[in-house]
C-alpha cells in the first residue's frame, strides 16, 4: 500500500539557513498525526513543501505516491496558519468557489457546520473578527473529503469552546482512508485525538511514535514528554 | 461515562478500564448494544483508532462481542463478567494494600480499620 | 480549470472595474446633456459652472478608468497570487500556467474594455448632444455607402485581415505589458524584504534592458540594408509590417512569461 504522505531525504534551505535537514517520514492511510515542535523547528516549512508552495532543496515529498502538483492538490486539504480567503467574499461565495475547484467539497457539510457555529452566511469576511474568519476557513477545509488534511496551527487563535468543536469536527469527519496532520504546540489539547506524533526540532525529525507507546514507555503524557525533550 | 484521562497511562487502556467498569457495574447490562466506535470516540473526544483498539482488547477478554452487521454487544456470559469484576477488585485491593503497607499498617490492622470505617458509615 | 479561474478572476476584478465603467458612461451622458444645455441656455451664469464641473468629472472619469485597469492588473496579481490569498490560490488543483494565463487574459480584456469604454463614452456624449430631428439621415447613409464602396475597391479580405491583425496585436501587446509587470513582481516578491521597491526597480531594469536590445536590434537591421521586395503590393507590405510587429510582441511576451512562470513555480515566497 502506498503511504498517503511520504518524505524522502527532504531538505530545504533558505540561503544559509537550513530549515529542514534530511527528513524521512511515512504515514499510512487512516492516521491522525501530530506534528509537534518548538517555534521555528520547520513545521510550517514541511507543510508548505507538501503543498508545493515551496520547492525542496533536496529529496522529495510524495502525496499518495505523487509529487506536489495539480493532481496532488486535488486530494490535499490545507489550512494555512493565516487567513488566506479573499476578504471581500462571504461564506456563500466561498462555498461556490470551493465547489468549483474541488470535486470533493461537500456543500451540505459546510452549511451544517456554519449553522452549528452560528455564523452569518451573508457576512463578508472583512467584517468578521479574526477568530470568526479562522472558523470559516476551517469549515471550508474540513468540508472536503480529502485524502490528506494538512492543518497548520488549527487551534492556535480560537477560544476553548471552538477549540473543542474543531477537535470534535476532526474526529467526526474521520475517514479510515484519510490522513490528518496537525501542526501545533498546544499538545495537551490535541493529544487525545492523535494516533501518532512526530517530534521535529531544528529541521530534523527526532521521533515518530504512537501516543500510547509514549505513554506506556515513559509513563507520562506526550505533552509532559515533549516538555522534557525540548527543555530549555 | 466520565471521559477524563490520566497522563501516565496509555489512553486505550484507560478506555478499556472505563468501559469494563460500566459493564461490571451493570451500567451497561449484559447483551446491551454498544454505540459505534465513531460515536463513542466523538463522545470521549479520542481518536477512533484508539477506541477501536480498546474494543479489540475488550473482545479479546470476551467482555464484548461483535456481530458482523449488527454491531457490538456486551457479553451475556455472566461468568466472564463476574470474573472481570473480581479481577478489577483484586487490582484495587492490591494497590490499596500496597499503599497501606507503605503507611506502616499490617494486614490485621488494615482489616480492622476497614471494619471501623464501615461502622462509621452505618451511623 | 482555466475557464473557472477566468470566471472567478472576472468576479474578483469586476468588483472594482464595473462600477468605474458605469460611472464613466453615466458621466458621458451627463456631459452630453450639459453641452446641449449650454447651447440652449442663453445667459451662461451658473450653468457654466455646472458645465465645467461635469466636463472635468467626465475627463477625470475616463482617466480614472484607464488607471484603474492598470491598478487592477497589478493588484490582482500582487494580492491574489503573491499575498496571503496566494495560500488559497496556489493550493488549488491548477497549474502555474493556468494561473498566469487567467490573470493575463482577464487583465487584457479589461485594458481593451477600458479603451472601448472611452470610445463609447465619447460616442454617448455626442449622441446625447445630437438634435435627432436635424440629422440628415440620407447624407449619413451616403457617407457610409461611400466608405463601404472604397473598402470593396481596396479588397474586403485585406481589410478583414488588417482588422484581425490589429486586434491580435492589441491583445498581445496588452499581454506583453501585463507580463512585464508580472515578471517584475515575481522577481521583487521572491526576495524576503523590500518586495514592492524591488518590483518597481526590476520593472525599470527590464524596460532599460529591453530598450537597449531594441536599439541594438534596430542598428543591426539597418546594417542588413533590406530592400523592399518589388513583388509585394502596397497592401501586402502593411500585412508584413503588422505581422512583424505581432511576432515581435509575441517574442517579448514569451520572454516575460518564462521567468514569471519559473519564479512562481520554484521561488514562490509567500508572506
Amino acid at each position: 500500500m502506498t503511504a498517503t504522505f511520504e518524505c524522502k531525504g527532504l531538505s530545504k534551505n533558505f540561503g544559509a539557513t537550513q530549515a529542514l535537514d534530511g527528513v524521512n517520514i511515512s504515514i499510512a492511510p487512516g492516521r491522525v498525526v501530530g506534528l509537534l515542535g518548538p517555534n521555528g523547528s520547520g513545521k510550517t516549512t514541511l507543510i508548505k513543501l507538501a503543498n508545493g508552495l515551496l520547492t525542496p532543496s533536496e529529496g522529495e515529498v510524495l502525496i499518495c505516491g505523487k509529487r506536489p502538483g495539480p493532481e496532488s492538490k486535488a486530494v490535499v486539504s490545507y489550512l494555512p496558519d493565516k487567513t488566506c480567503m479573499p476578504l471581500w467574499m462571504n461564506p456563500v461565495q466561498l462555498m461556490a468557489f470551493f465547489q468549483d475547484f474541488y470535486g470533493d467539497f461537500d456543500r451540505q457539510r459546510a452549511e451544517d457546520m456554519l449553522q452549528r457555529l452560528g455564523l452569518d452566511k451573508k457576512q463578508k469576511l472583512s467584517q468578521m473578527s479574526k477568530g470568526t474568519r479562522e472558523k470559516v476557513q476551517l469549515i471550508m477545509v474540513m468540508s472536503r473529503k480529502a485524502k490528506l488534511y494538512l492543518l497548520d496551527e488549527p487551534i492556535g487563535g480560537v477560544d476553548p469552546a471552538t477549540r473543542d468543536y474543531i477537535l470534535d469536527t476532526i474526529i467526526r469527519n474521520y475517514d479510515p482512508e484519510a490522513v490528518v496532520i496537525i501542526s501545533t504546540h498546544l499538545i495537551s489539547d490535541v493529544e487525545k485525538i492523535l494516533d501518532e506524533v512526530l517530534f521535529i526540532n531544528r529541521g530534523r525529525i527526532m521521533l515518530q511514535a504512537s501516543v500510547d507507546d509514549i505513554r506506556q514507555q515513559y509513563g507520562k503524557s506526550v505533552d509532559e514528554y515533549f516538555r522534557e525533550v525540548f527543555k530549555c | 461515562m466520565d471521559w477524563t484521562f490520566n497522563n501516565d497511562m496509555p489512553i486505550y487502556t484507560q478506555l478499556v478500564d472505563k468501559i469494563k467498569l460500566s459493564i461490571v457495574s451493570g451500567q451497561l447490562p449484559p447483551g446491551e448494544k454498544l454505540s459505534t466506535v465513531r460515536e463513542l470516540a466523538a463522545e470521549a473526544k479520542v481518536n477512533p483508532n484508539t477506541m477501536q483498539r480498546a474494543f479489540q482488547e475488550l473482545e479479546r477478554e470476551g467482555l464484548v462481542f461483535s456481530q458482523r452487521s449488527n454491531g457490538r454487544f456486551v457479553t451475556e456470559d455472566m461468568e466472564v463478567i463476574m470474573e472481570a469484576k473480581k479481577a478489577m477488585a483484586q487490582t484495587y485491593i492490591r494497590s490499596f494494600v500496597e499503599s497501606m503497607e507503605q503507611l506502616g499498617y499490617t494486614g490485621e490492622e488494615i482489616i480492622s480499620l476497614i471494619k471501623g470505617e464501615k461502622e462509621e458509615d452505618k451511623k | 480549470m482555466l475557464g473557472k479561474l477566468i470566471k472567478h478572476e472576472f468576479k474578483g476584478s469586476g468588483r472594482t472595474m464595473v462600477p468605474f465603467i458605469l460611472v464613466c458612461l453615466g458621466l458621458s451622458v451627463l456631459a452630453g446633456l450639459s453641452i446641449r444645455g449650454m447651447e440652449i441656455q442663453k445667459d451662461y451664469g451658473w450653468f457654466s459652472i455646472v458645465f465645467g464641473i461635469v466636463m472635468f468629472l467626465f475627463v477625470a472619469g475616463l482617466i480614472a478608468v484607464c488607471v484603474m485597469a492598470l491598478v487592477v492588473c497589478i493588484e490582482r496579481f500582487r494580492k491574489n497570487l503573491l499575498g496571503d490569498e496566494g495560500y488559497l490560490m496556489f493550493t488549488l488543483p491548477v497549474s502555474v500556467d493556468e494561473h498566469i494565463f487567467a490573470k493575463l487574459i482577464v487583465s487584457s480584456v479589461w485594458f481593451i474594455a477600458t479603451w472601448l469604454v472611452c470610445m463609447l463614452a465619447f460616442a454617448l456624449m455626442f449622441l446625447c448632444n445630437l438634435n435627432l430631428i436635424e440629422v440628415n439621415w440620407s447624407e449619413i447613409s451616403f457617407v457610409f455607402g461611400e466608405i463601404w464602396a472604397r473598402l470593396v475597391d481596396f479588397g474586403l479580405l485585406h481589410v478583414l485581415g488588417y482588422f484581425l491583425e490589429v486586434l491580435a496585436l492589441v491583445f498581445v501587446t496588452c499581454c506583453g505589458t501585463c507580463l512585464q509587470l508580472y515578471c517584475a513582481m515575481a522577481i521583487g516578491y521572491s526576495f524576503s524584504n523590500h518586495k514592492v521597491l524591488l518590483s518597481v526597480v526590476f520593472y525599470f531594469v527590464i524596460s532599460m534592458v529591453l530598450s537597449f536590445i531594441q536599439s541594438f536590434g534596430m542598428l543591426f537591421l539597418n546594417t542588413l540594408n533590406i530592400q523592399p521586395v518589388q513583388s509585394i503590393s502596397n497592401a501586402g507590405v502593411v500585412h508584413v509590417v503588422l505581422l512583424a510587429f505581432l511576432v515581435y510582441m509575441l517574442v517579448y511576451a514569451t520572454i516575460m512569461y518564462i521567468p514569471t512562470r519559473l519564479l512562481l513555480k520554484h521561488r514562490l515566497n509567500l508572506p
